[in-house]
């Protein structure tokens, strides 16, 4: 009973998962969430300039996103450690 | 049992250079109030300015307001409300006051520092305050401060000049002390809990400020480092983000090539973790405050630390994609879009989990209580709000107007201080051992409920009716006229929201002297710091450290006779867990250490991020000549200078006095020398001709070189010291390893630097 469920649960993730990524396929250009004045900025440049600024995110944003983790990795490992 | 700390006599020490975390918290509370009052003052003028642009104003010169004047109440509200009263008052205030105690522990990992942290934050506010009083007047190039404008000086405009250089010092000054207490915050909760204090048994404040220190930590850094090229655009000629052939008022500024985007791309790294970094505590405290007056335990407790932790991570991608340009790939775009717009899936879940919270509780309305459920009001409201400018189309035409202005006021402005009055209310018994007027909170309440949506409600309208924000006076734009009316209610409603705040102040300071003495648990609830007396004593538990059996959201337990049982209290055959060492743990200092590197990383990771994007945007890059062999000399010698040290630490830990002094001197001196390799590469170049403001590449190189050898100093500066003389509370073993660590961590940096110049090439 309790395979079954999970089953069934496993399933409708899946099929979740599969409605997404169909979506993300069919609409790359329907990205929202963006500051309307910086991208028209960015993309009003020329291309060097918009390459420079995609690596430049990626190098801060990897960094930010690893340290991140990393500091709840820390906390994590000393999650019964007391004073 | 251990025995209870004496208070430190005296008053400068008891009161004002304290490192006792209360006083501490005390003391950015008081900023914060005076602050906020700066920022109301500020704002009532500009609402003032906008109804009766012709008025005679007391507190301007000339009477009549100019629009230079209105954009500097503009810049200085928008500064001082978001560093000095959303920053500072729930994290540096009650999160210093309550996370040691709600964990357990007798203060901050590091008091000292501590102390430093507010002092740096006093000065960077009366700096900013300095900003009025100069020649020209304060900055007028908003809380955002984007170059040009704030990179030209004073040939810019009024206010562009002393006023705009006080205001990046005072930012400036104001990130370092945000770094060191946000490194202060997450060595605490990692190492200093009490015994049995869980990750999933802390309150769902302490997760909140522990990812708010997190978010400061790392955007902090960035915003540092953008101001520091921001001032040397404007002290030493450089153009970091100032572009070539700008023309202002006649004069040809002579700065080439920079970009104005590069400024855009660090600031925002900050800002939009600000926002963040603003709201977390005040959901942390409103999470706690509902479970108390529901008698409820938080609904969904794990999902809601997971939501707080998701919101902080998921904050820098937003950032990601703030200006991520679809090019090549237009998936990579799309990918940081699912990844921002999933930010409102945690987001979500703390709304429905506070609703879960209340559903079926036995709900008691307290003013904290009230202003809790205030703050999840103005939570939804802002949310919904942002939910139209997520749509980029929709966005381009509400940019530039008063829908903005109302968006991001309700969900970062009003409902974070709803979150600290909430904490106000539910903490000030605590804090001062006496307790607010109930009724005059009320009041003061649903003033301030009330008068917030009839401010920021009718805003909405005047935006999407085409309201140009930023306009000091829009009487002249016939098409604007009809909004007046609205402009009017406005400002009549601000006005009595900020004479509500009067009530606020009058319930305050009376009650500090005539309020109900408060018992030490007068909410009858069940976290740490409720099970210390009202205010706690100067170690917080009076020697008797507390151990943790329970969650901390254990009400209307069934099978309990009180509707809700403390944290503190052991279950019934379970046996009673050892008390709590005494002093700071060591490792705490080896957490803090790793905590500051994360921020230095974080501070170079900009640089190199500024100037992969400043080459990219400009034709004006040359590459440098660089004295490669004296570079690479001092670079092999900093890496001489690791080993060494390494076998210093090998000889302490071998007990080996004399070998550990020998190699530590020697450490020292391999430091030196770099610095002095440094020194003579700064010499060829200028001795070429080469100076920081001769073009990009050197700028950077300067820029590098130059915060790098500031890292070196410090780490030489702290070894000849603690050659000198030992460290009280750390071991030489701690001090070695902090020292080790920290070295060869800025060694490594410097490895990576060195190679990124000779790829650059």
């Amino acid at each position: 009973m309790y395979r079954q469920g999970r089953k069934l649960r496993n399933k409708w993730a899946a099929a979740g998962a599969a409605c997404c990524g169909v979506l993300g396929l069919v609409a790359p250009h329907a990205v929202a969430q963006g500051c309307a004045m910086c991208y028209q900025t960015a993309s009003a440049s020329g291309a060097p300039g918009r390459e420079a600024l995609r690596h430049g995110i990626l190098i801060l944003l990897l960094p930010a996103v690893t340290l991140f983790l990393g500091i709840f990795g820390l906390i994590y490992r000393r999650r019964n450690q007391a004073r | 049992m251990s025995a209870a700390l004496e208070p430190p006599t005296g008053f400068l020490r008891r009161c004002v250079f304290s490192t006792d975390h209360k006083v501490v918290g005390l003391q950015y509370f008081s900023l914060a109030l005076a602050a906020v009052t700066i920022g109301i003052v500020l704002s009532l003028l500009m609402r003032f300015h906008l109804v009766w642009p012709a008025a005679h104003l007391p507190f301007v010169s000339r009477g009549i307001m100019t629009p230079e004047q209105y954009l500097a109440l503009v810049t200085m509200h928008g500064t001082i409300m978001i560093f000095f009263v959303l920053t500072t008052a729930p994290q540096g205030a009650f999160g210093n006051y309550f996370l040691p105690i709600q964990i357990g522990a007798p203060d901050m990992a590091f008091p000292r520092l501590n102390m430093l942290s507010f002092w740096l934050t006093l000065a960077a506010f009366l700096c900013m305050l300095a900003a009025f009083a100069v020649p020209g007047g304060a900055p007028i190039s908003g809380w955002t401060a984007y170059p040009p404008l704030s990179g030209l000086g004073e040939v810019a405009g009024p206010g562009e000049g002393t006023g705009q250089t006080i205001w990046i010092i005072s930012i400036l000054i104001f990130c370092v002390a945000s770094l060191l207490a946000s490194l202060n915050f997450i060595a605490t909760t990692i190492d200093l809990r009490a015994p049995g204090m869980t990750l999933m048994r802390m309150p769902l404040t302490v997760w909140a400020w522990f990812v708010t220190a997190i978010l400061s930590l790392l955007a902090f850094s960035v915003l540092l480092a953008g101001g520091i090229l921001l001032l040397l655009d404007r002290s030493a000629g450089t153009s970091f983000f100032l572009p070539a052939g700008l023309v202002v008022n006649g004069e040809m500024q002579g700065h080439s090539g920079g970009s104005p985007l590069l400024w855009q791309h660090l600031f925002w790294f900050f800002g939009h973790p600000e926002v963040y970094i603003a709201i977390l505590p005040g959901m942390g405290v409103v999470s706690h405050v509902l479970a108390n007056f529901s008698r409820k335990p938080v609904f969904g407790y794990r999902a809601m630390a997971f939501a707080l932790c998701a919101i902080g991570f998921l904050g820098f991608l937003v950032w990601g994609h703030h200006m991520f340009v679809s090019g090549m790939n237009p998936y990579s775009g799309l990918t940081f879009s699912l990844l921002t717009i999933s930010i409102g899936v945690p987001s979500a879940i703390k709304t429905f989990n506070w609703l879960g919270t209340l559903w079926g509780g036995t709900l008691q309305f307290h003013t904290p209580m009230l202003f809790a459920i205030g703050f999840v009001s103005f939570f939804i409201t802002g949310g919904l709000s942002g939910i139209f400018l997520a749509q980029p189309a929709v966005d381009t035409m509400l940019h530039a107007t008063y829908y903005v202005v109302a968006h991001f006021h309700i969900v970062m402005g009003v409902a974070s201080i709803f979150g600290i009055f909430a904490a106000t209310y539910y903490w000030f018994p605590k804090m001062f051992g006496r307790s607010l007027d109930e009724t005059l909170g009320k009041l003061h309440f649903w003033f301030s409920f009330a008068g917030a949506y009839c401010i920021f409600m009718p805003m909405h309208f005047v935006g999407i009716a085409g309201g140009i924000r930023r306009y000091a006076d829009s009487s002249g734009a016939n098409y604007l006229a009809a909004l007046q009316p609205l402009h009017e209610f406005m400002t009549i409603a601000a006005f009595v929201t900020a004479a509500a705040q009067l009530i606020f102040f009058w319930n305050f300071f009376r009650s500090l002297r005539k309020g109900a003495p408060a018992s030490a648990n007068p909410w009858n609830a069940t976290t740490l710091e409720w099970t210390t007396s009202s205010p706690p004593p100067p170690d917080n538990f009076g020697g008797q450290f507390p151990s943790v059996y329970r969650g901390p959201y254990e009400y209307s337990v069934p099978g309990e006779k009180a509707d809700f049982v403390p944290q503190d209290r052991a279950p019934a055959g379970v046996a009673r867990i050892g008390p709590a060492t005494e002093g700071i743990p060591q490792r705490a200092y080896l957490t803090g250490t790793i905590m500051l590197l994360a921020g230095v990383l974080m501070f170079f990771m900009a640089l190199v991020s500024a100037e992969i994007v400043r080459r990219g945007f400009s034709s004006d890059w040359r590459v440098l000549d660089l004295p490669l062999r004296i570079l690479a000399l001092s670079t092999s010698i900093l890496v001489a200078s690791s080993f060494t040290l390494s076998r210093s630490r090998n000889r302490l830990f071998a007990n080996d006095d004399a070998g550990f002094r020998h190699w530590w001197s020697v450490t020292v001196i391999l430091g030196m020398f770099f610095l002095a390799g440094l020194g003579i590469s700064w010499r060829r170049l200028a001795a070429a001709g080469i100076g920081i403001a001769t073009n990009p590449s050197s700028s950077f190189f300067y820029v590098f070189t130059a915060a790098h050898a500031v890292h070196v100093f410090a780490g030489i500066l702290v070894m000849v010291a603690v050659a000198v003389r030992p460290v009280r509370q750390l071991t030489r073993q701690t001090v070695t390893s902090v020292v080790s660590t920290y070295w060869h961590a800025i060694n490594g940096i410097w490895i990576l630097l060195f190679l990124f110049l000779l790829l650059e090439r």
